[in-house]
């Protein structure tokens, strides 16, 4: 019960994303097919024209930011900055601690940071009206303070500067050029509207003013509620922040409801099994005047009784437990929630379900005892005496087989995504970004001399993308005799990428400096792209038009496809060009050695050379093993809690076989005293249970099959389905049973006969 | 067949020590039918445990066909009972979850024999025990003298030497328990030796030899006149 109250206030958090604004259910993301992103002109366009928008609001999302405040600086993570349309604190409802939420974003240059930011920086000073500098060189006046975005909002800014006068910032070209698609674009809609006609609205007017050639495909755009921008947006690439997936919701309600099961099963089969010890009573209360409804009630009663105190027990193991659970799963979760009336109402829901699940089938089974035959001859019935119990015991084998074989599965897969052979070289590459003027690449380069002096660093270079990193930089190529410019994601780098990540040419050559035309005149494109660019013959020194930048160049080189994305998704066509100007992304590999020494030298060296960066060195195998951390939480989570089933069903089993073992002790003693040996007798209890075991396995594993095959398609690049982890699952789930019952198996064979049979 | 001296049989628990039977010198011959009585507690059941080696004495001799086997183990044991004794209980001791034909077939089993060999075994003694038409009935659909009779063809489908036979007719009213004993005598006439305990001195004429137990010691031996005719 513990658990299942556990999964609940999972389960609860997740579904409860952003349902703590007032405006929930008409709050809709707009997104593209393949992700959230618009340009910067859309949201007003589609406001202007179609009236069941009430208001809107963007969010420009930015990187990891450095915020200036007098003379300290503090680099902030990834998606704690943002700029927003003033509108936002109007459409969503985050509280402030000072300021006015309607007007605070209103004026250009303000900003509204988190009450946590503010403690950080301004200590108890008062934060209203501060100006601090953001990324060397965006001065913004502090005009609000918001408490913490709570925990179950799908972003969780804690500094939102304004989008007013944005022309200012960007200039106004960008902020009308369509290929910018860096927004989020948020809609408060009226209270009744057609989804379909809006989407098709909103296709069709973005294509209208978008002004794309005839030949760019139509795109279909959606629009995604608020609440379900948590759970239902796998489908979407590099969202804000990672989302969690239906599909581990599912798991987990799936899970807890087997393990409450497991454990009803339990209660039910030990409450019968035990039933001869009570047949007396039964019949005794009923010779005493007693209907079937009386005891029906009664043990009905008496399963409310257990499992009042059994909540009770619960909730202790829960506050003990949910630190542990916290840490596991990565959420916080609290235990205030269960104080909350809805939770209160929903845990009493499944007590008086258990209760009568577990308490109805003894009530009429133990109810509907003869008291005449029971008292006379004791309550056996012949041979379908167990059938019931041994079913229970079957289904509690089915999950237990069902669960071992998931987490099976689960650990193949996630063994294999971390291992499988990415095509490049992952380990001790070291990255960081760094903030520089577009045109300082003569600076660069000095550094990469004064980096390449120390013995540590075997190489350097700069890109946009590296390996990890969403492929979403989208551009297109005019292969030459072609009619149709092709849109492919493009990587920019400098020299020295690929060797960096020890990637070799599969055709052709890498890009170099020796060659003065490669930054002007050349690309780079895997084989995906030569197949996607249809080039015929030899790819090498065939012409294509470029639009990143708009240039016309020549092959130079073909890579083998390598997984520059996570395992999700397929290897897409990519093309590599050198545009020093789109290169963020520092990456120096280095020769083994103390990682934290090696990040500091380096950092001092990069300090040197741009004293406003804040440069912070992580490593590209970190960062690859992040992109399935969410897998490997659930897998871990997953993991504890089939153990933990195995455990409850285990604990069945032993009070069974307890029981069994003692209602067959005559059994056994007729047997000993007809000549059978205690090998016979344990093989005779073994076959017993062995027979339940593999009926179990047999509808186990087509379940199991269904789901981790629908588990697996979430990744575009995984294991196969072979056959050992059923076997496995199947046969651990027979030792698991024989262990259990072996230990009474072989206290009971080893008893005197005599003593079972002397007392009839 | 059987030869006891000196047979000691003490309980102990925690403090007390409690002698069942003491100094017993028995000795039964091929084909005999002995009865064993005396009042409850006097050491029946205890005796006829040991002469039927489900337990060893605590000291003294027992001669089982020609073995020493107070000392044997009880891998040993049940080797040689498996083989050679036929137990019959007051309380039938069937096994519920069973048929008639599976209860009867059981000892077989643990003997190894053949499943053809079996089957026929098996239908032969329920033949004669008048049983086939309870064949694929469960123990608890059959009356009180009908689980005897089930229990006698178990303890005789092996064709053991030596019957032992602990209260049969206890739970069973008259006409039952005349019913068993005739069966009884029949198969001792047909030279099985018979052991048997019994409170009834009606059913104790069918034995040859009635031996008296009263406080773990035999204190008489009767012969049956009408067997010394």
């Amino acid at each position: 019960m513990a658990v299942c109250i556990l999964l609940l206030l999972y389960i609860k958090h997740e579904l409860s994303y952003d349902s703590f604004n007032k405006n929930a259910d008409h709050i809709y993301r707009l997104c593209q097919p393949q992700h959230p992103f618009q340009a910067p002109q859309t949201a007003k366009l589609l406001a202007d024209n179609i009236p069941e928008i009430k208001d809107y609001a963007r969010i420009l999302v930015r990187g990891k930011t450095i915020v200036q405040y007098k003379d300290k600086r503090y680099l902030e993570k990834e998606n704690a900055f943002a700029l927003a349309d003033a509108s936002l604190f109007r459409i969503f409802s985050f509280k402030f601690k000072q300021g006015d939420p309607e007007k605070a974003l209103q004026p250009p240059f303000t900003v509204v940071i988190s009450e946590n930011l503010a403690r950080k920086y301004f200590g108890n000073e008062n934060p209203i009206a501060q100006v601090i500098k953001l990324d060397n060189e965006l001065n913004v006046t502090i005009t609000g303070v918001m408490e913490d975005m709570p925990q179950n909002s799908h972003f969780r800014y804690e500094l939102i500067a304004s989008l007013s006068d944005a022309d200012k910032i960007f200039g106004s070209e960008s902020m009308n050029n369509w290929g910018w698609q860096n927004f989020l674009v948020y809609f408060l809609m009226q209270d009744r509207f057609s989804q379909p006609a809006f989407e098709k609205k909103c296709s069709e007017l973005i294509a209208k003013h978008k002004n794309s050639g005839p030949d760019s495909p139509a795109v279909k755009y959606s629009i995604q509620n608020l609440r379900d921008i948590h759970l239902y947006s796998s489908h979407l690439e590099g969202d804000i922040q990672p989302q969690n997936s239906i599909t581990y919701v599912l798991i987990f309600s799936a899970i807890g409801f087997l393990i409450l099961l497991i454990a009803c099963f339990n209660y039910v089969n030990l409450l019968t099994a035990n039933a001869t010890t009570r047949a007396k009573e039964i019949a005794i209360r009923k010779v005493a005047g007693a209907s079937r409804q009386d005891l029906a009630r009664q043990f009905i009663g008496e399963s409310f009784v257990v499992l009042f105190i059994a909540l009770i027990l619960a909730l202790v193991f829960v506050a003990i437990c949910l630190p542990v659970f916290n840490t596991l799963s990565g959420k916080i979760l609290s235990f205030k929630t269960l104080m909350q009336i809805g939770t209160i109402l929903e845990i009493l829901a499944m007590l008086i379900i258990t209760g009568f699940l577990a308490g109805s089938y003894p009530a009429f089974f133990l109810a509907k005892y003869q008291p005449a035959k029971t008292l006379k001859a004791g309550a056996t019935t012949g041979r379908s005496k167990y059938n019931f119990r041994k079913i229970l015991v079957g289904a509690q084998f089915t999950i237990v087989i069902v669960l071992i074989c998931s987490a099976l599965f689960m650990f193949n897969q996630i063994h294999f995504l971390q291992n499988k052979k990415l095509g490049f070289d992952r380990g001790y590459t070291l990255l960081a970004e760094v903030d520089h003027p577009a045109d300082d690449v003569e600076k660069y380069n000095a550094l990469k001399q004064a980096l390449l002096k120390e013995s540590v660093v075997k190489s350097v270079s700069m890109a946009s993308r590296v390996p990890s990193d969403s492929l979403n930089n989208l551009g297109t190529l005019l292969p030459a005799g072609q009619t149709k410019p092709i849109l492919l994601p493009f990587v920019h780098v400098h020299y020295d990428y690929f060797e960096t990540l020890g990637i070799t040419a599969a055709q052709g050559r890498l890009f170099s400096s020796k060659f003065k035309t490669d930054a002007d005149e050349a690309i780079i494109i895997n084989e995906a792209a030569v197949k996607k660019l249809e080039l015929k013959g030899n790819p090498i020194g065939q012409s294509v038009a470029c639009s990143w930048p708009k240039s016309n160049r020549k092959v130079i080189g073909v890579v083998d496809d390598f997984h520059f994305e996570s395992l999700y998704e397929k290897i897409q066509p990519t093309v590599f060009v050198i545009d020093y100007r789109q290169c963020y992304q520092l990456m120096i590999k280095v020769n083994p050695s103390n990682a934290q020494n090696t990040i500091n030298k380096l950092a001092a060296i990069c300090k040197n050379f741009y004293p406003d960066g804040v440069f912070e060195f992580h490593f590209l195998d970190t960062k690859l093993e992040s992109l399935y951390q969410k897998d490997k939480i659930t897998f871990q989570l997953m993991g504890y809690f089939t153990i933990l089933a195995i455990f409850i069903a285990c604990m069945g089993l032993f009070g069974l076989g307890l029981i069994m073992m003692k209602s067959r002790t005559k059994e056994i003693g007729v047997r000993k005293v007809l000549g059978a040996s205690i090998m016979q007798i344990l093989i005779l209890f073994a076959k017993d249970f062995t027979r339940w075991v593999l009926i179990a396995n047999i509808i186990a594993w087509p379940v199991a099959f269904y789901a981790m095959n629908k588990w697996l398609q979430n990744f575009a690049y995984r294991i196969d389905m072979t056959i050992w982890p059923f076997l496995l699952s199947g046969l651990s789930a027979l030792v698991i049973a024989l262990l259990t019952v072996g230990y009474q198996g072989v206290k009971a064979a080893l008893a005197n006969p005599i003593e079972s049979l002397r007392y009839e | 067949m059987i030869q006891t001296k000196n047979l000691k049989k003490i309980y102990t628990t925690e403090e007390v020590e409690t002698s069942a039977l003491n100094q017993i010198n028995l000795s039964v011959k091929e084909g005999e039918f002995v009865a064993v009585m005396g009042p409850s507690g006097c050491g029946k059941s205890t005796l006829l445990n040991i002469l039927g080696l489900l337990d060893n004495p605590s000291e003294g001799e027992y001669h089982f066909v020609g073995h020493e086997v107070s000392k044997y183990s009880e891998r040993q044991r049940a080797h040689l009972r498996k083989a050679n004794i036929g137990f019959v209980f007051q309380s039938f001791n069937l096994i519920d979850e069973l048929t008639v034909f599976e209860n009867i077939e059981l000892p077989l089993l643990y003997l190894k024999v053949g499943s053809g060999e079996r089957k026929k075994k098996v239908l032969e003694v329920m033949e004669r025990m008048q049983l086939i038409p309870r064949k694929n009935h469960f123990p608890q659909q059959l009356s009180g003298g009908q689980q005897q009779r089930v229990a006698v063809a178990r303890a005789l489908v092996a064709r053991p030497k030596l019957i032992l036979a602990d209260e049969p007719t206890g739970n069973l009213d008259s006409a039952n328990g005349d019913e068993v004993m005739n069966l009884l005598s029949q198969l001792h006439s047909e030279g099985t030796t018979i052991v048997m305990v019994t409170h009834s001195p009606a059913y104790s004429e069918f034995a040859q030899r009635v031996v008296h137990l009263f406080d773990g010691h035999i204190v008489t031996e009767n012969f049956n006149q009408k067997f010394h005719v």
